[in-house]
């Protein structure tokens, strides 16, 4: 595996500068936050905290494509492709780096995320999240839980659909590398039309796996907007709906993103030419 | 180990350039540069020198060995044989070669053998009272 | 003798857009010689190298070694040194070896080693601050230290200076194995490497216009490979 780790080690420096302005940036920008509280109103701050969410987004799009741009713009491609180095093994490790800088970025932009919301719990200001007062989501501990479970489960999808990105886009510029000219927009188009199979792939998992159990998700009264001035800030969100997610699009679609892989490695090892 | 003959080759020529090394260290052992019982460099310096590929180099000294010119010690590498009679050989083939190649131009010029003989001497003459060594050039 | 040819193309043909690079080649290339693959700008001899190394694929044609396609499975019994500077700027010397080591099978230290000693390289210095004379004697280090059954050279002198020069084409010739190893070696500036060939093809407009024993060339016309290039292609 020695050369998987050299792949890795040198992708990781080919995008590392991105990867660590941004965490350093997330910090930043979070601390600074941070020092507002109390005196801009807390809606406001708790609302800014969550723009390096979006951000992170942005540099996954950014990262990964420019982790296999490195390649052509550094020449480092002919010695990729002249060594006896099978294609999912050069995808994987770029993949790979694109996944770690964007699991850090996540857990710092969430973290820091809570950590702001936390200290507004102490500022007045009211601060309501999924229906519930931030002072009653850190005092009670049922609520607490269940915030912590409900950043998890949204991290995770986040995260998922990041790795989605990811996949898609390396495949997208793989395919444009097929073409001498026009790169741009073969990239592009072969962008919707990679998210269009994609699509389809969802489509036919519905029917392929209607059998395997959806997915369940808790939703409390309150962020359904079924406010009760009866039951008070520190309650528990005892009462609300059963949201289902159908797993059998979820199968289809992971399976999909997997097909994209192999597909990016297929082409790396077969049909690019430098 | 010495370097002190060199190797040249022309690539404008027919004579193949196995034969042309073997050439040079003939005339380097007919002028003493070589001596008897003296080291050649191994194939791959001597290759290396004269910017030449390994296989030709190794022909070379093949050939050599075969002629009785050079002799492998194993492990220690390739020397030029002590053997009075090649030496005298050695002078006597080369000079040969040379004297031949230099009637074949005076009769081209038209001169008689007696006329050759006698410029010979006169240039032997000339080259003694200068007091010249015998590196000349030509081939 | 029907032994298999180390390299073996047939009909071998490539093009881009209109042009054909490579114009039906067919060659044969025995296990351990040197084969100076001459020619002018343009002539094919790059795209013929990358079709070799598994960088480009035919289009029509056949390209083999060892008997197998080119593809994956021969890239291990391949290096190849293109004639662009591809090794990362930002790396050491000694990173860029230890990269090519982790990534083929048959990587010799003691060779690299070597190399290093004997083109005289710092170990500890970045790729983007060496001069294009000390790059190239990296290239060299770099495709010179794999245990190949074929080395490619594209270019390896163009562009390099004469003390640098010297120095990769003695390193060709140290650790060149007759009998073991094959060399491919491109250039068009050919008085420098002549006597290391035993084989010249001339390749033009993608087409073999000689292929032939170096020794043979040059007993039957009495000029040396640099002299015939020059008159072939005046």
């Amino acid at each position: 595996m020695k050369g998987f780790a050299q792949l890795f080690k040198k992708d990781m420096e080919s995008i590392g500068l991105m990867t660590v302005l941004l965490g350093v940036g997330i910090v930043l920008w979070d601390v600074f936050l941070y020092t507002r509280l109390g005196l801009w109103h807390s809606r406001a701050v708790v609302a800014l905290t969550m723009v390096p969410l979006g951000v992170i987004v942005l540099w996954v799009v950014l990262q990964a494509i420019q982790v296999y741009r490195h390649e052509w713009q550094t020449g480092g491609i002919y010695l990729v492709l002249s060594v006896p180095q099978p294609g999912w093994k050069i995808a994987l490790s770029k993949l790979a780096v694109v996944f770690a800088s964007f699991t850090i970025h996540l857990i710092l932009a969430t973290v820091g995320f809570i950590w702001v919301l936390r200290a507004s719990a102490s500022y007045s200001g009211g601060i309501q999240l999924f229906g519930l007062a931030a002072e009653a989501l850190f005092q009670s501990g049922a609520a607490t839980g269940w915030l912590f479970k409900m950043t998890l489960v949204s991290g995770f999808a986040y995260w998922l659909m990041g790795l989605a990105m990811a996949v898609m886009l390396q495949l997208a510029y793989t395919c444009s590398r097929l073409t001498s000219r026009l790169r741009f927009l073969a990239g592009l188009a072969g962008f919707f039309v990679i998210q269009w199979l994609v699509g389809l792939c969802g489509a036919a998992g519905y029917y392929v796996f209607s059998w395997v159990p959806d997915l369940v998700l808790w939703v409390p009264a309150h962020a359904l907007g079924i406010t009760d001035p009866a039951h008070s800030m520190a309650s528990l969100p005892v009462q609300g709906a059963k949201v289902f997610i159908d797993s059998g699009i979820l199968l289809g679609n992971a399976l999909g993103f997997v097909l994209l892989f192999i597909t990016t490695s297929y082409l790396l090892e077969n049909v690019i030419e430098v | 180990m010495t370097e002190s003959f060199r190797v040249k080759l022309n690539f404008d020529s027919t004579r193949p350039i196995y034969m042309q090394i073997i050439d040079e260290i003939k005339r380097a052992v007919a002028r003493n540069t070589l001596v008897p019982g003296e080291k050649l460099p191994s194939q791959r310096e001597l290759a290396e020198a004269t910017r030449v590929n390994p296989n030709t180099v190794q022909r070379a000294y093949r050939e050599m060995e075969a002629m009785g010119l050079v002799e492998t010690r194993r492990g220690e590498g390739t020397y030029i044989r002590e053997d009075e009679g090649l030496l005298a050989n050695l002078r006597s083939e080369m000079a040969k070669t040379a004297v031949d190649s230099f009637v074949r131009q005076t009769i081209a010029l038209g001169l008689t053998e007696e006329e050759v003989l006698e410029l010979v001497s006169s240039v032997y003459k000339v080259i003694r009272r200068d007091g010249r060594g015998e590196e000349g050039h030509g081939r | 003798m029907a032994a298999e040819m180390l390299v073996q193309t047939d009909n071998l043909m490539k093009r881009f857009g209109r042009t054909k690079a490579t114009d039906g080649i067919s060659v044969a290339i025995p296990k351990g010689i040197v084969v100076g693959l001459i020619g002018p700008n343009g002539s094919g001899k790059s795209t013929f190298l990358k079709l070799l190394a598994g960088l480009l694929r035919p289009d029509k044609g056949s390209v083999k070694i060892n008997g197998v396609p080119v593809g994956l499975r021969t890239k291990a019994w391949v290096s190849y040194q293109p004639e662009i500077d591809h090794l990362y700027n930002w790396m050491t010397v000694e990173q860029v070896l230890e990269f090519a080591a982790s990534l083929v099978p048959d990587w010799r230290w003691e060779r690299a080693d070597e190399l290093i000693g004997f083109l005289n390289l710092e170990k500890n210095a970045k790729v983007g601050n060496l001069s294009k004379g000390m790059r190239g004697r990296l290239k060299l280090a770099v495709t010179l230290s794999r245990d190949a059954d074929l080395f490619l050279l594209d270019e390896p002198l163009s562009g390099i200076d004469p003390p640098s020069r010297l120095r990769i084409i003695k390193s060709l010739i140290g650790g060149y194995e007759a009998g073991r190893h094959t060399m491919i070696l491109s250039t068009h500036e050919v008085a420098e490497t002549e006597g290391i060939f035993d084989r010249v093809i001339f390749l033009d407009e993608g087409q073999i216009k000689v292929d032939e024993d170096a020794q043979t060339l040059r007993s039957r016309y009495g000029r040396s490979i640099q002299g015939l290039f020059e008159e072939v292609y005046q």
